[in-house]
């Protein structure tokens, strides 16, 4: 590449851009399966959209009705098939495997390298999974727009806080790996503390109060409730300003301790490395 | 494979598991947690809105604890076989099971017999016990026989659909996306299958009998009306197992057989 003024600023950028181009080719591999991934993400939206019928029928608990809830579930759905946790199988696998001394030759931070890597696998579900699934859902089930035009901007944002949230998490656990050799333990109970206090079974407004303060403070709210109760107007005005800023600074958190235990861990791996 | 065969290779699993007794009973730790949370999240759901289709906590809760419980027993025979059938084709390790002179099926179950399911039966066998002393069952010979028929055959139902899905993968793709799908489909015998529309009936009963692992038999036992199907049919649930099982068996020893045709 020629060299020209300006030039070191951008290269980061294209080359992250070039690593999330790659991984979004690769899995353009898996792309015979998608219908499969597509028929998960609908059997979950019509079992809980049946379970809030039968719940709620043609009423409403809390002013939520049968209608807001099944637009709820397919956001939490597509949510949860574009959200970026599942580096940590990835880097478990080539932490075990050795790979990894690989990734460690190329030109990037190494979360940096992850991030792009996640959100191309990110961008081949959202073209082939997610909007295949959601024009299904919408012509079977129905969806609300936004409620309002702030409504769907904060959405976006709070799509952005979902995606960053679920990445730092993922990284904390991969990094784990580095000391305990596995992750299987730390998946499954960061799961256990997702399917509880996350809210896509179960919105926080349906908690008892004391569990759901709890949960309103807790990162696990972002990958599935924050963005759709804000999509349905649940959470607006000051509420909303408050709930995003939490999330921003959740991410801060996460980020800074994945990154601190990043530079630890490349330590340990040279010294394992001899 | 004789029992006395079968119950060896079992004990060699357990004891290479026990090598690594700490990551062992830490993973048995963290699977208790994560089917915890789930049942949390489905008692919460039932503390706010009572019942779901007249059903209250109690009998939802003998429906989650039988999906539970006849999950993993089906499992710890048939999903470790299933999905590492995959990796065993790849890298050649399939013939040494297909040249011992035992059957094939069952050599593979037996040293893959998975002892990780324990956290599941403990705390499966606890929500049930306590679902079946609180719920509104009448208990007669008939009602007991039901409910241990029930757990025996919801097992073979389980261990079946695995079978079927390890066929299917074997042949055509990659297998992972399937068994996260019957995960999914999992959930649908958590609830009273009234609430989901025909087709999803129709599928559970007739297709993958996965609703007479839970929700038929149980119908029966808190006496409740049919749905789309008449209730009486809950009293198939001991043969229904047992003849799925032996479909499955069938299909994925013809999957086989084509293999050895193609290994030549």
């Amino acid at each position: 590449m020629v060299a020209r003024p300006g030039g070191d600023a951008v290269r980061p950028i294209r080359t992250f851009l070039a690593f999330l181009g790659t991984s979004f080719r690769k899995n353009l591999a898996y792309r015979s399966e998608v219908w499969l991934s597509i028929l998960f993400g609908l059997l979950a939206i019509v079992i809980q959209a049946a379970i809030w019928r039968a719940l709620l029928g043609d009423g409403a608990a809390e002013g939520i009705t049968v209608d807001d809830m099944v637009t709820y579930v397919i956001i939490t759905t597509v949510i949860s098939a574009v959200s970026l946790h599942r580096l940590v199988s990835d880097v478990d696998e080539r932490l075990r495997g050795g790979d990894i001394a690989v990734d460690l030759v190329k030109p990037m931070h190494y979360p940096t390298l992850q991030l792009a890597d996640q959100l191309g696998r990110s961008a081949f579900q959202l073209a082939f999974v997610v909007v295949p699934m959601v024009v299904i859902a919408a012509l079977t089930f129905g969806i609300e727009a936004p409620a309002s035009a702030t409504a769907g901007a904060a959405f976006v944002a709070s799509l952005a806080i979902a995606l960053l949230v679920s990445f730092t998490q993922g990284l904390l656990l991969a990094l784990l790996a580095f000391w305990f050799l596995t992750t299987f333990h730390f998946i499954w109970a960061n799961g256990a503390l997702l399917t509880l206090f996350g809210g896509a079974n179960l919105p926080l407004w349906f908690f008892p109060d004391a569990l759901e303060t709890v949960a309103r403070l807790l990162p696990y709210q972002f990958v599935a409730f924050v963005p759709a109760a804000i999509w349905l107007g649940e959470i607006a005005g000051s509420e909303l300003a408050w709930t995003l800023a939490l999330g921003v600074m959740w991410v801060a958190i996460q980020g800074a301790a994945g990154q601190a235990l990043w530079s630890a861990a490349v330590h340990r791996l040279t010294v394992q490395g001899g | 494979m004789t029992p006395a065969l079968f119950w060896h290779h079992v004990r060699l699993r357990l004891r290479e598991r026990m090598e690594y007794r700490g990551a062992f009973l830490l993973g048995l730790l963290a699977q208790g947690i994560g089917y915890a949370a789930e049942i949390a999240v489905i008692w919460l759901l039932l503390h706010r809105f009572e019942a779901i289709a007249g059903w209250m906590w109690p009998e939802i809760a003998l429906l989650y604890s039988l999906s539970v419980l006849t999950y993993a027993i089906g499992a710890a025979f048939t999903y470790s076989p299933m999905t590492e059938l995959e990796q065993m084709v790849q890298r050649g390790t399939l013939e040494t099971v297909l040249v011992k002179p035992t059957d094939p099926f069952w050599t593979l179950i037996g040293q893959r017999f998975n002892v990780g399911y324990l956290s599941h039966l403990l705390l499966a066998g606890t929500v049930m016990t306590w679902a079946i002393a609180t719920a509104p069952i009448d208990w007669t010979p008939a009602s007991v026989g039901l409910l241990v028929a029930t757990v025996a055959s919801g097992s073979m139902i389980q261990a079946a659909v695995l079978t079927l899905i390890g066929t299917w993968a074997f042949r055509f793709t990659r297998s992972w996306t399937l068994f996260a799908i019957n995960g999914q489909a999992s959930r649908f015998i958590r609830f009273p299958i009234g609430i989901f529309g025909i087709i999803p009936q129709i599928l559970l009963t007739l297709v993958i009998p996965l609703a007479f692992a839970t929700y038929y038999p149980a119908a029966i036992l808190i006496s409740e009306d049919g749905q789309l199907f008449p209730g009486w049919i809950g009293w198939l649930t001991p043969v229904v197992g047992p003849v799925f099982m032996w479909v499955a068996y069938r299909t994925w020893t013809r999957g086989i057989d084509r293999y050895q045709g193609a290994g030549g």
